[in-house]
């Protein structure tokens, strides 16, 4: 088993395309945007079983003030997740060699990771990847956090029915009101409508100090990939959100709506996915029990993703003064 | 919402039954058995919506000297898991009502336990219970344990088929030996070959007392079900399965006896046939986090699962896991006649 940075993005790319696991956001230029816009460096990293790419891992490394840190998603990013990525053979393995595989690429990049010697690392695997033992065994611990989905494979009116009375209500009403939806790639006023939903809502937010430039890059990287759709309320913007669709399932990545529109808004959504073929329609975040009534009302189901994690003292530290003072400062 | 102490056993099998989470240790009598013989207090806490019984919760509390804790399930019970019970209304309910009554399950539980102000607090949930979020939301740190399933459902040659090569060659030449698998009640002797195959690794058996399994093997005929697989007149392998609703636990034993010959394996094949040929759909591996093992395991091709740990320590109660672990369950071993061996 060697372990190498992967130069080439048709490599790359050529990879995720072959496997069945692995998201838009493991993309080689989504990589790459991501790197442009943050002070973090990618490293590439491919696990190789002799000649076989057997896994792609994404980590972002930065330097700072004494600090190594190491991540896959970086802070900030806006990606709802990360992680590592299994070939195209390993879901057809017995679960021996499955593990064997596994325990490869932790060893592997593990190892890649002490080479770095960072105060604090740490990497997250995509919804539904359950075996993060070998990395429980290379001393990292493991935190779980969820996300929504809903089958998008089940009757429209099987999933109508399924959602809260409330939220049928508030549809309908918004359904009478003429609102329109349509495509958009005006990323400052998305920008401006995020901060200001944030605002009115008492919480700070990266959209008051990022650059729209960052999402305008992945709106034309990936362009049948991730849209933008506004809500408009005659003339004026009532509610945002940029989306993912990518190998069956739709992601509802990022934005929000005023009022009631929210429901409306996904609704709509929902619909027009269906109608493409889409398979799967997922809600990321389903951590925060401030947002679970909204999101809770469409019935969905919970998907599971681990965040594995090792700190030093100094990484402690690190992550501390992060979570309470520089997010409270943003 | 209201919780709620149940004193009627009916009432409580019932829902356990009927309910897809129940599992064995469930059940009344597995409890009553548990409490007897751990020294802790069965709190059978049922957690009502109006009239509605959401959720049974066996709780167990002790008291040593300043260290009050509770757990689900109880030390040296050797209960794999317990926790809560959702009822079958709540398990045939959308996921959004789920969500809302493991959430008053959660809250409820938190703050009735609060009242026994303990140091400690550990629940170790079942695999079906996936959804964490109200005991963090709680306080509660987690922890995730995984295990094994096989699908017992397929026909015996596609389960074998799926076995490591080397497995099924062991299987093969095992199968030529005189081995005969025997159905037996002798939890003394149980326990003394399984404890001694801790002790070799510096460990105790972390069992209550023999008569603690011998009482289950009584009470639960059906149930819990113990065998020796012998070679010659020597036993090669001991195994305890629990079988309930379809599901059969290989729960305790196994170890290896040092009579070498591959004892173990035969053991669990011809277990997987036996649960099989009785209607089970599902056989259940434990212990795949276990690093030393999991190469034994995992050759049986089975399917990894992850269950959750969810827990509150106080630093009385954090020094108390520490002691536990670290000196006791070290220190109570040594002197243990050792034998060779190998896995268990």
């Amino acid at each position: 088993m060697t372990v190498r940075l992967i130069e080439d993005g048709a490599v790359w790319d050529r990879f995720l395309d072959e496997t069945p696991y692995g998201s838009i956001f493991h993309r080689w230029r989504m990589l790459k945007i991501v790197e442009k816009y943050s002070d973090y460096k990618l490293l590439p990293y491919g696990v190789y079983r002799g000649a076989e790419l057997i896994c792609v891992f994404p980590l972002f490394f930065r330097a700072y003030r004494g600090m190594k840190l190491v991540f896959s998603r970086p802070p900030q990013s806006l990606l709802p997740y990360l992680g590592f990525v299994m070939g195209p053979t390993y879901p057809g393995l017995k679960q021996k060699r499955k593990e064997a595989y596994l325990s490869e690429v932790a060893a592997g990049i593990t190892a890649e990771i002490r080479r770095l010697s960072p105060n604090f690392v740490t990497l997250q695997t995509e919804p539904c990847f359950e075996d993060i033992r070998p990395f429980l065994w290379q001393d990292y611990r493991a935190d779980l956090s969820y996300d929504y989905y809903i089958d998008l494979g089940k009757p429209l009116e099987e999933i109508w029915a399924g959602f809260d009375s409330t939220c049928k209500k508030q549809i309908k009403h918004a359904g009478s009101l003429g609102l329109r939806m349509g495509l958009s790639d005006d990323v400052n006023e998305f920008y401006r409508i995020m901060g200001d939903n944030f605002k009115a809502k008492g919480r700070r937010s990266l959209y008051r100090v990022g650059d729209p430039a960052y999402l305008k890059e992945f709106l034309d990287a990936y362009p049948e990939h991730i849209k933008m759709y506004f809500l408009y309320e005659g003339e004026k913007v009532a509610g945002a959100h940029v989306v993912c669709e990518y190998r069956g399932k739709f992601t509802l990545w990022l934005g929000s709506a005023s009022g009631h529109y929210n429901e409306y808004m996904l609704w709509e959504l929902i619909k027009m996915e269906k109608a493409a073929g889409l398979k799967i329609f997922e809600i990321p975040g389903a951590d925060a029990r401030p947002v679970l009534p909204f999101k809770s009302k469409f019935n969905p189901g919970l998907e599971l993703k681990f965040n594995v994690c090792r700190k030093d003292a100094l990484g402690t530290v690190a992550e501390w003064t992060f979570a309470n003072i520089v997010k409270a400062w943003i | 919402m209201a919780i709620s102490i149940i004193d009627d056993p009916a009432l409580w099998d019932r829902t356990v039954d009927e309910s897809p989470w129940g599992l064995l240790f469930h059940r009344w009598d597995f409890l009553k058995i548990a409490e007897r013989h751990t020294g802790c207090r069965l709190l059978p806490y049922g957690i009502y919506k109006g009239n509605q019984l959401l959720s049974l919760f066996p709780v167990f509390y002790r008291k040593d000297f300043v260290l009050r804790s509770v757990f689900s399930p109880p030390p040296q019970a050797c209960i794999p898991y317990l926790g809560p019970t959702m009822s079958a209304l709540t398990a045939a309910s959308k996921p959004g009502t789920q969500e809302s009554h493991l959430q008053t399950v959660a809250d409820e539980i938190t703050a009735e336990i609060g009242k026994l102000r303990p140091g400690y607090v550990y629940f170790q949930l079942p695999p079906l219970y996936n959804d964490i979020r109200p005991f963090k939301w709680n306080g509660y740190d987690e922890v995730s344990h995984f295990t094994y399933f096989i699908d017992i459902s397929r026909p015996p040659e596609e389960i074998l088929k799926g076995f490591d090569k080397n497995l099924r060659w062991t299987l093969k030449k095992a199968g030529e030996l005189p081995l005969e698998l025997r159905r037996v009640s002798d939890a003394e002797r149980f326990c003394d070959i399984v404890g001694k195959r801790y002790a070799e690794q510096g460990l105790t058996f972390p069992i209550a007392s023999p008569r603690y399994l011998q009482d289950l093997l009584e009470t639960f005929p059906d149930h819990v079900k113990m065998f020796f697989l012998y070679h010659g007149g020597e036993i090669a392998s001991v195994i305890t399965v629990c079988q309930y609703k379809g599901r059969m636990i290989y729960w305790m034993g196994n170890a290896k006896t040092g009579s070498g010959i591959a004892g173990n394996d035969f053991m669990l094949w011809s277990i997987i046939r036996m649960a099989k040929e009785e209607g089970c759909r599902e056989f259940e591996i434990q212990g795949a986090g276990d690093r030393r093992l999991w190469h034994f395991k995992s050759k049986y091709n089975p399917r990894l699962a992850t269950c959750y740990a969810v827990s509150k320590k106080g630093r009385l109660g954090r020094a108390a896991e520490w002691a536990y672990f670290n000196v006791r369950r070290r220190t109570r071993a040594r002197g243990a006649p050792a034998t060779t061996g190998g896995n268990t």
